[in-house]
């Protein structure tokens, strides 16, 4: 009884930590999308951004800074420095970790939400878990690479990504583990 | 399957209804239908000996082993 209101316990908090993910990445795709727009609407407002390790490969993006006055490094370029063609690759890839991130959470949030309405071993719990593995494989193809082409110098960095592809591999695991659970629990119910 | 359940034969012979049989065993109506149709992939130790002795019978006269070709032949 008490480990069955811990495990709730836990359950309720996971699902909490879920939603909040969830919000954080609409919020960051919203950010995103407001960026491509204001950037096309006022370009200038972008002459102060430096960008420094937004081509290294990778899960995620990061590396931009505001920056007013000098650089802070000696290898950092200013964001009007690129062009188009590389702005809206970056942004791309931004926004194709920041969907995977949002669309892994929720698939994670609804196999909470069974678990937490005891049908744990839910056919839907196998589906869930092969969609995530699929998922961490296209975080680890775009994790595998990135590129930049600044002032026709083209650059491109490679990178094995162990998290995505862990990710992968635990779920195609798990998604086996519960499609046992299924099984046995599919006997269970037969046996009178 | 090679496992045939003539529970409703049994009942027939007895004249008790399903309905009487589940709820003096302690099993639904619908657990006892699975039994009955050859839905269910098993049954208890303790099911059996209850129904046993409700029906006054043998496990035997229950289940009964039939090869595939005799179940396929009987369909």
């Amino acid at each position: 009884m008490l480990c069955q209101m811990i495990q709730n316990r836990v359950i309720k908090i996971a699902l909490k930590i879920s939603k909040l993910i969830l919000g954080i990445c609409v919020l960051a795709g919203v950010a995103f999308v407001g960026f491509v727009i204001h950037w096309h609407m006022s370009p200038k407002s972008y002459e102060a951004v430096e960008v420094s390790q937004v081509f290294k490969p990778g899960f995620g993006v990061n590396g931009f800074h505001w920056v007013l006055g000098k650089k802070a490094s000696a290898q950092g370029l200013w964001l009007s420095d690129l062009s188009p063609l590389m702005i809206y690759w970056l942004l791309l890839r931004g926004l194709i970790f920041i969907v995977l991130s949002f669309l892994i959470t929720q698939a994670f949030q609804r196999i909470l939400v069974s678990i937490h309405s005891i049908e744990t071993f839910h056919q839907n719990n196998v589906k869930q878990f092969k969609i995530i593995a699929q998922y961490g494989l296209i975080a680890f193809f775009f994790s595998f690479f990135n590129f930049s082409y600044i002032q026709g110098e083209f650059d491109i960095n490679f990178h094995l990504a162990t998290a995505p592809l862990l990710l992968t591999i635990s779920s195609y695991v798990l998604a086996e583990v519960f499609r046992e659970g299924n099984k046995l629990s599919e006997d269970q119910k037969l046996m009178i | 399957m090679s496992i045939v359940v003539n529970l409703d034969v049994m009942l027939a012979k007895r004249k008790m209804k399903s309905k009487d049989l589940a709820a003096k065993i302690g099993i639904t109506v619908s657990n006892l239908s699975l039994l009955k149709t050859g839905k269910a992939r098993g049954i208890r130790f303790n099911t059996l000996e209850a129904i046993c002795r409700e029906l006054n019978c043998q496990p035997g006269d229950i289940l009964e082993y039939r090869s595939d070709d005799e179940v396929h032949e009987n369909d």
